[in-house]
């Protein structure tokens, strides 16, 4: 090491180096780095200048970080002494989001310096950022004492505390700020308000109601937020025993300002007592109390949906019939199309959802007869005619029997509906989703790129029809839709940039299906990606928000990045992620060949051929069409550099700054081959898992996922983990459960070598399987299950079936019958088990695959054929055929190749949407 | 809404189309007349779009006005009118005529549109009736104008109205 001497500099360096520093903090990078250098020249050894360096390079130029990295650990093998070497060095890390390395580093510069407050605050902002409470609280314990005099720590002090629990202490700092602030300037009293808003927050959460009251009612003058106020009263209220009266009066007051805020609703049946108990059913005495209150409430404020809607949600029988007759005819008569989406929630009530069908049956027939709605019941008044009402009657209609699973009658209803108006979009939206619950994926493509096509600046149909390109399988398609809405046409990066999450999923989702696993990988990665970033975005807030005062929103929005990773994108994204991996796992070798989907699909040799033939095509158009599109994009950032330049000669200094953000990193893997190329897919998997299990618990899917993972992975104790999670999760007595128990078991009892090598895990695992199984032996078990749940559903019988071939595979023949005959499953064109198709398609994989009984799959099959006419999977007869585009030629003589672009493409398609319709 | 002698009028809105909605155009047409017409002539009315206009009826299209000025030998320019459709289902509420009273009456507005015209098939009395009372009269006939749609009878009528009164 050096000499501690050649450390010190000589004052004219001194100078230098503050220069450096100075140049540094106002982000004059070059004028900094010059400086440095010229301390160095002299004294090559210096520490600090040469850790300032490495800082100045690593925020120049986020491609050095290596180079960075070498000179701050020079820097402080030079001067270990130096708060400043390790502060550096912890800017770097933090720079590199490398946080605990950053905390252990800042640390370390403390302990030369206890008092640097710069240290002191970066080491505060990383701990609220990691949540290490314990040391916040610690940190700003400190700055408080050293600063007592700055109010804003205490500010930051009673955050530390609030969040710590300690919610006594953070209120008491917050007075005490208080007593600090002499007068209230008056540009200062929105962040005064702000301030008192936060102390009866932290109050209200302490348990503190009767004080958090007291507090709003003394300082009420002061407070600028007059509803912000009101709520917190009427919320303080409720939870202060024998103020109900009370609450219940600032709820109405707060009803007159917005009726149709729900928490106000809800705020004021809790202070009348009139929540349902803990399985959310009511009293009749509750009931009728809040028919009452309702009544009145209608009355009170006539505008207000909220008030006509949610008596719904109580309502039973006659009584709701009546209370939904009053609340749809407004949505029908307006052209509202959005009213079945807010009815589909009493689609799980039998009793509501024919109530709902008995009523638009009864529209129905006295608009046909009269032109009007008919009168309410008993009222002698005929309402006046609507010669609209009869469209959105059968729009509703089309989506309840879609709802119901009756597909032939809901196309029925929208075709009536389309010959009275053709022009609506949403007409074919909805024609597209009925579809697609019938199970064809190309028909509902189809008239989703109709209904787009009737409004180019609608961007709700154009997600709509990029999704259901995407279900289709027709990925650049879906791509060349959603890019009409994105800059310059460059669809994946512009969405990816938007965080476009339900976009990425679907089309991480299609490429998982055509087994284009790096592409898969990279887009879904992406959504992860995503709230990792969601996660660092708060970083600028912990000093932002503290300055602004913006106190309670602060803390609300530190909560929602708690549970953030609980989103189900997220879910959706990692689960997506792990099957990629699990399937990488299972065929390392079979990698991206995008048409290997084919050969497992059933279609004909010569249908296999054109099929492929038109992929083909696909492929090399997109080849070519992305090879034009990059040397676009290359123009365009040679454009944008030479702007850049130009602009930085005009302006000098200040444009600098912009430029290095501008030049986008080249993506070394565009197309993930390198993810798909994972030596471990497994262990990617686990990394997912990881943070899957913490977040996403409760959710069957991930312990599914899970499962499998660690079978093959041979972790036997997380394993079962998974096991026990999903039972409890989907039930003892669910297929899921079911076979994950009998698996599990198949799978231990199986593994020879667990006991030799891991005695513990055997001991365990060997207890456990006792448990599971009840004492039973696995095949008592599965007999066991068929018995008590064979008749509940197909799906029950499928998982006991696939158990019966897991424990004993000559039993194949065996329960394929089961399966099918028991319970008589579909005859005569109906279907006598309500079944959706996509579990009639796993049946039929069952059968067909899994089994291995051609005979069994095919007579299931021709059934299925007869409900699912609509099938694409089952080949029902009524399903959109691929070659219909063939078919279109010859007519139309006079639109002689006058098509714009959109109506060419579109041209197959619509002739094939006007065959689907007539039913 | 109800009118004061008691007749239902319905809550329609009028505007024009742009190529984001045309499709609905094309889609209505179809629905109602027996001819299709080629893009062009779609795009080719967009361009007048004071002119050409949509009956929409809480947002949904129920009927439209199709025009398009052709300039005649001589500078003036007479108002073509391509179609003019309501749904059946919205028929006999007026939408018709106040369609076609504001297409006039903005085309009256400017002194180089010297007259209106359209072609309607002979044997269509209703269309006549309808024209009629806004002041068309048959001017010519052309026999076989559209045997090639393969309407029967193939014959069409000219109607004719002179909308600059002051020459």
């Amino acid at each position: 090491m050096a000499a501690k001497d050649s450390q010190i500099l000589p004052s004219k360096e001194q100078g230098l180096f503050r220069q450096v520093v100075k140049y540094y903090e106002t982000k004059q990078y070059k004028k900094a780095l010059k400086a440095a250098d010229q301390v160095l020249k002299k004294h090559a050894d210096h520490g600090e200048t040469l850790s300032m360096k490495g800082l100045i390079i690593s925020s120049q130029d986020s491609s050095k970080k290596e180079e960075a990295y070498d000179l701050a650990k020079k820097g402080i093998k030079n001067n270990l002494k130096s708060h400043v070497t390790w502060h550096v060095f912890g800017l770097i890390y933090r720079a590199d989001l490398n946080y605990d390395e950053a905390i252990k580093c800042y640390k370390n510069a403390l302990r030369m310096d206890k008092e640097n407050y710069q240290i002191l605050r970066d080491l505060s902002h990383l701990q609220i950022q990691l949540r290490d409470i314990a040391g916040f609280v610690d940190t700003r314990a400190t700055m408080l004492q050293l600063k007592p005099g700055n109010k804003s720590h205490w500010i930051s002090f009673a955050i530390a505390h609030h969040l710590n629990g300690s919610h006594d202490i953070a209120a008491e700092a917050l007075k005490k700020y208080e007593g600090l602030q002499e007068e209230v300037a008056p540009n200062e009293a929105y962040e005064h308000s702000e301030m008192l808003l936060y102390r009866a927050m932290v109050l209200e959460e302490g348990g503190h109601f009767d004080e958090a009251l007291t507090h709003l009612d003394l300082c009420q003058d002061k407070i600028t937020d007059k509803l912000g106020l009101l709520e917190r009263r009427a919320s303080l209220l409720l939870k202060i025993p024998g103020r109900a009266g009370n609450a219940e009066a600032n709820f109405r007051k707060l009803l007159a300002l917005n009726p149709d805020n729900y928490r106000y609703h809800d705020g004021l049946r809790e202070a009348l007592q009139l929540q349902p108990d803990a399985a959310g059913a009511w009293t009749d005495q509750q009931r009728r109390s809040l028919a009452a209150l309702y009544d009145g409430l209608a009355k009170d404020h006539p505008q207000s949906s909220a008030a006509k809607r949610i008596p719904l949600d109580f309502k039973e029988g006659a009584d709701f019939k009546t209370a939904a007759d009053k609340y749809v005819r407004h949505f029908l008569s307006k052209g509202i199309p959005s009213l079945f989406s807010d009815l589909k929630g009493f689609y799980s009530n039998p009793q509501k959802h024919e109530a709902l069908g008995e009523l638009m049956h009864a529209y129905m027939k006295a608009l046909e007869e009269t032109g009007a709605f008919p009168p309410f019941p008993g009222q002698a008044e005929v309402p006046a005619r609507d010669p609209q009402a009869r469209e959105w009657v059968l729009f509703y209609l089309a989506q309840h029997h879609d709802k119901l699973g009756e597909t032939g009658e809901a196309l029925r209803r929208l075709q009536q509906c389309r010959e009275l108006a053709p022009t609506l979009p949403e007409l074919y939206a909805v024609q597209g989703r009925i579809l697609k619950h019938a199970g064809d994926p190309e028909g509902a493509a189809a008239v989703a790129c109709r209904a787009e096509s009737m409004d180019l600046a609608d961007r709700y149909l154009n997600s709509v029809a990029a999704k259901a390109l995407f279900r289709a399988g027709r990925i650049e398609e879906a791509e060349a839709m959603a890019a009409k809405f994105t800059k310059h046409g460059d669809q994946v990066n512009s969405l990816t940039e938007m965080q476009a999450m339900w976009y990425e999923i679907e089309c991480g989702h299609a490429h998982l299906c055509r087994r284009a696993y790096g592409k898969a990988l990279k887009i879904l990665l992406a959504v992860v990606k995503h709230f990792d970033d969601f996660q660092e975005d708060q970083f600028d807030f912990h000093a932002y928000c503290v300055r602004k005062m913006t106190l309670r929103a602060y803390v609300q929005m530190l909560r929602m990045e708690d549970s953030i990773y609980q989103n189900i994108f997220y879910s959706k994204a990692a689960w997506a992620a792990i099957q990629v991996y699990l399937e990488l796992h299972q065929k390392p070798t079979n990698l991206n060949h995008g048409d290997d989907d084919l050969t497992n699909s059933n279609l004909s040799p010569e249908e296999l051929k054109k099929l492929k033939l038109k992929r083909k095509k696909e492929q090399q158009k997109a080849k070519k069409e992305e090879a034009a599109r990059e040397r676009e994009a290359e123009a365009a950032a040679a454009q944008e550099r030479e702007a850049a330049k130009q602009a930085a000669k005009e302006k000098g200094g200040s444009a600098k700054k912009q430029a290095p953000a501008k030049e986008k990193e080249k993506d070394p893997d565009p197309h993930g081959e390198k993810l798909a190329q994972v030596e471990d897919p497994l262990g990617e998997a686990m990394k997912l898992l990881q943070r899957l299990r913490e977040y996403s618990g409760d959710r069957l899917k991930t312990h599914e996922l899970a499962f499998e993972v660690y079978t093959r992975r041979k972790r036997w104790v997380l394993a079962l983990h998974a096991v026990k999670r999903a039972t409890a999760i989907a039930g003892p007595g669910s297929p899921e459960a079911h076979c994950m128990v009998l698996r599990f078991c198949h799978a231990a009892q199986s593994q020879q070598g667990i006991k030799e090598a891991q005695p513990v895990v055997a001991e365990v695992v060997g207890q456990e399987l006792k448990g599971l199984l009840h004492g039973k032996s696995m095949a008592q078990c599965n007999e066991a299950f068929l018995e008590a749940h064979g008749s509940a559903s197909l799906a029950h019988r499928a998982a006991a079936a696939r158990m019966m071939v897991l424990l004993d595979p000559g039993a194949k023949s065996g329960a394929a019958k089961m399966l099918v005959k028991r319970g008589g499953l579909i005859g005569g064109g109906v279907a006598a088990e309500a079944i959706t198709h996509s579990e009639a398609q796993q049946v039929h994989q069952l059968l067909a695959d899994e089994l291995g009984e051609a005979q069994a799959a095919a007579d299931f099959k021709s059934k299925c054929q007869q409900v699912f006419r609509w099938s694409s999977y089952f080949e029902g007869p009524d399903r959109l055929k691929l070659d219909s585009e063939e078919e279109v030629p010859s007519e139309q003589p006079e639109q002689n190749g006058s098509h714009t672009e959109g109506a060419a493409k579109m041209n197959g398609v619509s002739q094939a949407v006007d065959k689907l319709s007539i039913h | 809404m109800l009118e004061a002698s008691g007749k239902y009028v319905l809550p329609i809105t009028f505007h024009s189309f742009n190529e984001k909605i045309l499709e609905q155009l094309k889609i209505l047409n179809c629905a109602i007349f027996p001819i299709k017409y080629p893009d062009k002539v779609y795009r080719d009315c967009l361009i007048f779009s004071d002119l050409t206009q949509g009956a929409f009826c809480n947002d949904v299209l129920v009927g439209a006005i199709a025009v398009r000025l052709e300039r005649q030998p001589g500078g003036k320019v007479q108002l073509y009118i391509i179609t003019l459709g309501v749904l059946a289902a919205y028929r006999n509420y007026g939408v018709g005529t106040r369609l076609l009273e504001r297409t006039l009456r903005k085309a009256v507005e400017d002194p180089n549109i010297e007259e209106a015209v359209l072609h309607v098939q002979t044997n269509n009395e209703e269309a006549i009736r309808f024209y009629g009372k806004f002041g068309f009269e048959v001017s010519q006939t052309i026999p076989g104008y559209y045997k090639k749609n393969r309407l029967d009878p193939p014959d069409a009528h000219i109607l004719t109205k002179a909308l600059q009164n002051s020459s």
